[in-house]
């Protein structure tokens, strides 16, 4: 079954949804700060990885997302955000923001389900 | 190196952003060169002048000079015009010079044609000399002054000593000053001081002109700068507000979608209650961040929507809270086709928000919301009527100012801000609202308020 990683630094959000993905059969890891997230991404090589856009600093997500792929780590990675529809900005898909899809929070179950079948199927 | 000095020498030593400069010159050049336009038509028009005015008379000489001057600046001015077009920018403040030397030269040659020192045009000294320095450095300017001052005098010496001919236009002064020693003096002094003046105190005005623009530059700048880091104080504000709310509605999602179990469907209800309250307040977030970013950066981002599929989808979206009230809605569009307009999103989305949720708010129990869509030429309108509270008469003038609430309308929550809100954003699109109240489906249940929204479909912005 597909192992996904999950790097978020809020613990409800980490709670919320690998309860949700484990129910539906999948694997996860998880951790609360990018030095970690980088560390199980490394280490257990996930088949997917999702990401906040936030942790400390407001774009500590973009940064990790860049590190991964400057690393040649391929792996789609899928962006929670939550601040994208407020501000108006629809984040493309570009060297900047090397990500494969965004969910904006609050994130329904339905929907989180639905972007990470999607995605693992794409691979 | 040598002519890089040279070159330096030509910028006045006030001017920072070199890039800048350089394309003023170039404007400054371009308009040089119309002006000569002018100024050759003038001519034109002082010759036939002179010609035709009883009792003054041209020699031949002078006729055929001025024709020849005439022609010499002509041609050399289409010669400036091509040139300006062909140099590089930083070649354009030599080609400023040139052009001031020409100009100098011809106007020194006219005014000894028409009379030297008794020839009025020599006034036009000054006017160049207020040209050259809105451009190049006083310095500069003070020598380009003194090689002309000499030329004058020169000339007049010349023609004081009688080595050259004085060239009188008959008629024109009953009595001859040019062989008069001291009244030559003192023109000249008098003379000389007031075409360096002229230079000081032009040289003096644009340095100041300049360096209150950069100033202002400097404080747009940083203005910018400011609205930077609010926009990223702004979302992480946002951030901050969202997340735990987020989590909270996360949470929610797992007993509802019974990941923690079965819960019995009295505990349901409850919990999607909580849930719609707590996306009201993300709405709201939402809808504050983006209205804000509107009102700090005055932008819309224009794009092609399909306004009556946004109308339906929000009515949807609503449609429980005026259930609630057991409000209807109704949506009328006049055509067949979906209506589209070219509209920045984000902000027409909060312009329904606001007008339809207070077609809710403010309607009484068993009401109507009614939304109708036309289109006639180039011409949208947008008519949203209920039966509500209404607006009464005394408030008419005040509705859209910034935190102004009817007086009605005390017993419901609000902020005054929505109808400022939309008012804004349909002007940036160019377009218009306007309002009454009783409103058209206007019953015993309410007065109401009919809101007429008009824009043009295919504006360009």
């Amino acid at each position: 079954m597909a192992l996904i990683a999950i790097i978020d630094d809020d613990p409800d959000i980490l709670d919320a949804s690998s309860l949700v993905l484990k129910s539906k059969g999948f694997d996860v890891v998880t951790a609360t700060n990018p030095v970690d997230g980088y560390d199980i991404v490394t280490k257990r090589n996930p088949n997917l990885i999702i990401l906040d856009v936030m942790m400390d600093e407001p774009d500590d997500g973009f940064f990790l997302a860049q590190k991964f792929r400057k690393n040649g780590i391929t792996t789609p990675i899928l962006m929670y955000t939550s601040v994208s529809k407020a501000i108006g900005l629809e984040f493309g898909k570009s060297d900047m923001v090397p990500v494969d899809d965004f969910v904006e929070k609050p994130i329904s179950p339905e929907e989180l389900v639905k972007k990470v079948e999607s995605l693992l199927q794409k691979k | 190196m040598a002519a890089k000095i040279y070159f330096m020498l030509l910028i006045p030593k006030y001017v920072q952003i070199y890039e800048e400069y350089f394309k003023t010159i170039k404007r400054y050049n371009a308009w040089f060169v119309e002006l000569r336009f002018a100024a050759i038509l003038a001519l034109i028009a002082l010759l036939i002048l002179l010609n035709i005015l009883p009792d003054v008379l041209l020699s031949f000489f002078q006729n055929i000079s001025v024709i020849i001057i005439i022609i010499f600046i002509t041609s050399y001015n289409y010669y400036f015009q091509k040139l300006i077009r062909l140099k590089k920018k930083d070649e354009q403040v030599i080609l400023s010079l040139y052009q001031i030397i020409v100009d100098l030269f011809s106007l020194s040659i006219l005014i000894y044609v028409l009379g030297g020192i008794e020839a009025p045009i020599f006034l036009f000294y000054i006017f160049h000399m207020i040209i050259g320095s809105l451009i190049l450095p006083a310095g500069m300017m003070y020598v380009l002054a003194a090689i002309c001052l000499l030329i004058f005098v020169t000339f007049s010496s010349l023609e004081l000593m009688g080595t050259i001919p004085h060239q009188n236009i008959i008629g024109l002064f009953n009595f001859e000053f040019y062989n008069n020693l001291n009244y030559l003096l003192v023109f000249l002094s008098i003379f000389a001081s007031l075409v360096f003046i002229s230079i000081f105190i032009t040289s003096k005005i644009v340095k100041d002109l300049y360096e209150r623009e950069q100033q202002l530059k400097r404080a747009l700048d940083d203005l910018h700068q400011a609205e930077k880091s609010k926009q990223k104080y702004v979302a992480a504000v946002v951030h901050e507000l969202k997340s735990p709310i987020s989590a909270a509605s996360s949470i929610l999602d797992l007993i509802l979608g019974d990941y923690l179990g079965e819960v019995s469907q009295l505990v349901k209800d409850k919990i999607s209650r909580a849930k719609e309250r707590i996306n009201e307040s993300i709405q709201m977030i939402n809808n504050m961040v983006r209205f804000s970013r509107f009102r700090l950066l005055n932008k819309i981002e224009i794009e092609h929507v399909n306004l009556s599929e946004m109308i339906r989808k929000y009515i949807l979206s609503i449609n429980p809270l005026a259930e609630k009230k057991n409000i209807t809605i109704n949506f009328n569009q006049k055509q067949k086709d979906d209506v589209h307009l070219n509209c920045d999103r984000n902000l027409f989305e909060l312009v329904f928000s606001n007008l339809f949720n207070n077609g809710i708010k403010y309607n009484n129990p068993n009401g109507e919301l009614l939304i109708e869509l036309s289109t006639k030429d180039d011409l949208l309108t947008i008519e949203i009527s209920d039966t509500g509270i209404g607006i009464p008469k005394s408030d008419k003038e005040k509705i859209f100012e910034e935190y102004y609430r009817a007086s009605n309308v005390m017993q419901v929550e609000g902020t005054g801000t929505g109808l400022n809100i939309v008012k804004s954003i349909i002007e940036n699109h160019d377009g218009s609202i306007i309002f009454y109240s009783p409103s058209k489906i206007s019953s015993a249940i309410g007065v109401g308020t009919t809101f007429i929204i008009e824009l043009k479909q295919n504006i360009l912005l």
